[in-house]
């Protein structure tokens, strides 16, 4: 029998629960984590999710962005760094998480998945300081 | 400079900055340990790609996995923790090289650490590179001159060739690749030396005495110390090579000395270890054979339509107690084209350099020897085996035929012929004279205790007395015809006054 292997199991579960109805829906993942708990794998379950979230992320479409700046965003702004997002991983849906971070001095910095757009004031600086030594 | 120009100056150059924003892949470090991290994120990152971590430290990924990547540190790691984020460069390593590096000393990175100020490079060459393919290559037919008359007389060593230089710890494996540096001056061939592991009071002691005889005018030093991690004794070997291959892209020879790969192969299976990449025989990983192969095989000699320029190679590689079948030395004996082998019952004996000539060898051979060179040393090899086997014998009976002690004294003047101290190579009309007068005989009735004395004094006479051949083997790389007889007179000569 092949491995067990937690990542497969989350593809299954979304393979299955793929357009069923709510009720349906509750007994597959019912029986998702009773599969992992049968294999001792309940330690395991945050990735579990990590990689349901990916999956669903990427059926739908979904960009999820973690934007931090000095202050507060304006609605102006929000919208359009969501614009930027959406067009630079093409996708349809923006889910935006906000933090403020006082180090950054200014700008911003927003973080997809692993990609990272740096446009704050500090990195700006640290480039100019390389640019000046050079 | 006053204060208003240099603050013209600065506001020039802001003027002139831009500032870009480009996407990068960021990963985060997950645990760090023993100058190894693991770092998750990092999706497309390729293999021996360069990362930097938030304090301006580079490391190189080396194990990619499914969701993380293991990254080796180069540099200091205390200052890195969990949670750090961690960028990738989209670049694989990279050093500065070019003509500035002769005469310095620069670390794995190929940052200088001479105190000389910093290093500016011509160009950034990859540490790692495929080697030359084979419609570029061509075969070995020109000599390396080590100036040290057992090895150019009997393991000759050609440019583009790699050999092996083996034996057990203080047996001088060091002094024959710092003799053969000596001996370049004017040689037309730079030399690289890669230190790996080594303690920085020897280093320092070596660097003083190639810049005592002119040598670093012609020399880099690449160094990763005993106190480094051995991230950097895994590197330098590599950027050794970058930088020689620097030149020989402006087709230029050069000499590269990694010593020592023993201390190499220690240092990856160390990181390897802590990769967690599984353990093989004497827990070297499975790939320690490539580590030394793709680094040895881009020693080459190239053709003219590739741009000419060779990398002649000797590695070196420390035994323990003579053992050469450990699997570090055979690994290596089979990718070099030879081996030089030091022994310490010869080093003992006062036969130094202590080279076992029935064990060394060299696979490329005489086509990489001069013509005159091989006239004189042809036969010293056959002489040398013939000699060691009836030495073995004659200690069991007095009694022996007129040959066998002709064979006997005649080896023993060749093994004391071919001692020479240390720092003092050679040139090859002088090796040639003196192995003239050896293998045509001059030397049979020299007592053995003067051997050393007759050569001075003939090189000398020779040199006064025979001087159009000693220029004749010197450009030509052979002798004429009438010449011959002017040296057989000359030996003739100088062996009247001297047993005089």
């Amino acid at each position: 029998m092949a491995k067990f292997d937690i990542n497969n199991l989350a593809d299954a579960l979304y393979e299955a629960t793929e357009g069923k109805t709510h009720e349906e829906q509750q007994k597959l993942i019912h029986a998702a984590l009773l599969m992992i708990k049968q294999h001792g794998a309940l330690s395991h379950t945050a990735q579990f999710l990590k990689r349901f979230e990916k999956i669903y992320d990427e059926e739908h479409k979904t960009a999820r962005a973690v934007v931090s700046s000095k202050n507060k965003l304006t609605e102006r702004e929000r919208h359009d760094i969501k614009h930027f997002i959406a067009d630079k991983h093409k996708a349809e849906h923006v889910v935006m998480e906000e933090s403020e971070d006082e180090s950054l001095l200014g700008g911003v910095k927003i973080k997809v998945g692993d990609t990272l757009y740096d446009a704050s004031l500090k990195t700006k600086l640290k480039q100019l300081e390389e640019y000046l030594v050079k | 400079m006053s204060k208003s120009t240099i603050v013209e100056n600065l506001k020039q150059a802001i003027g002139e900055f831009k500032a870009h924003t480009k996407a990068e892949k960021v990963g985060v470090v997950q645990e760090v340990f023993d100058g190894v991290a693991k770092v998750s994120g990092l999706s497309d990152i390729k293999a021996s790609e360069m990362v930097t971590f938030a304090h301006g430290e580079t490391g190189v990924a080396l194990n990619l996995e499914e969701d993380s990547v293991g990254v080796v540190i180069l540099g200091d790691f205390s200052k890195i923790k969990e949670g750090d984020e961690v960028r990738a460069t989209g670049k694989i390593l990279e050093v500065p090289v070019g003509k500035g590096t002769i005469g310095r000393v620069v670390n794995a990175l190929g940052a200088a650490i001479d105190g000389k100020g910093a290093l500016k490079g011509d160009a950034m060459y990859p540490v790692e590179r495929v080697a030359s393919g084979v419609i570029t290559r061509q075969s070995v037919d020109q000599p390396v001159q080590t100036g040290i008359k057992a090895i150019d007389a009997l393991i000759p060593i050609g440019r583009g060739q790699r050999e092996l230089i083996i034996g057990d710890r203080q047996t001088g494996k060091t002094a024959i690749a710092i003799d053969t540096i000596l001996n370049q001056k004017g040689q037309n061939l730079i030399c690289v030396y890669v230190s790996i592991g080594q303690k920085d009071s020897k280093l320092r002691k070596l660097e003083t005495r190639l810049r005592e005889g002119g040598a670093m005018d012609y020399t880099v030093i690449v160094s990763a110390g005993a106190s480094e991690s051995a991230a950097l004794s895994y590197i330098a070997p590599y950027t050794g090579v970058a930088i020689a291959e620097y030149f020989m892209d402006q087709g230029q020879d050069v000499l590269i000395i990694y010593d020592d790969l023993s201390k190499h192969a220690v240092a990856y299976r160390e990181i390897s270890l802590l990769l967690r990449r599984p353990p093989g025989r004497e827990a070297y990983p499975g790939d320690v054979f490539y580590l030394h192969s793709r680094l040895l095989e881009r020693a080459c000699r190239r053709n003219k339509e590739a741009g000419g320029g060779s990398i002649t190679a000797l590695p070196i590689i420390e035994t323990q107690a003579g053992d050469i079948s450990a699997y570090i030395p055979t690994n290596v004996i089979s990718i070099t084209d030879g081996q030089i082998f030091l022994e310490t019952d010869l080093f003992y004996k006062g036969i130094r350099p202590a080279v076992n000539v029935g064990f060394s060898v060299s696979r490329v051979g005489s086509s990489a020897q001069i013509k005159a060179m091989k006239k004189v040393a042809g036969t010293l090899k056959l002489d040398l085996a013939q000699f060691r086997e009836l030495e073995a014998f004659s200690q069991f009976g007095s009694d022996l035929d007129e040959s066998t002690k002709k064979t006997l004294d005649r080896g023993r003047r060749a093994v004391e012929m071919l001692k020479q101290p240390q720092y003092s190579p050679v040139v090859v009309e002088n090796q040639v004279v003196a192995l003239y007068a050896l293998t045509r005989g001059y030397m049979d009735d020299v007592p053995v205790e003067k051997i050393k004395e007759f050569e001075t004094g003939l090189i000398d006479y020779a040199s006064v007395n025979a001087k159009n051949f000693m220029s004749e083997v010197k450009e030509k790389g052979m002798w004429s015809e009438g010449e011959e007889g002017n040296i057989k007179k000359a030996i003739a000569d100088f062996k009247v006054t001297f047993l005089k």
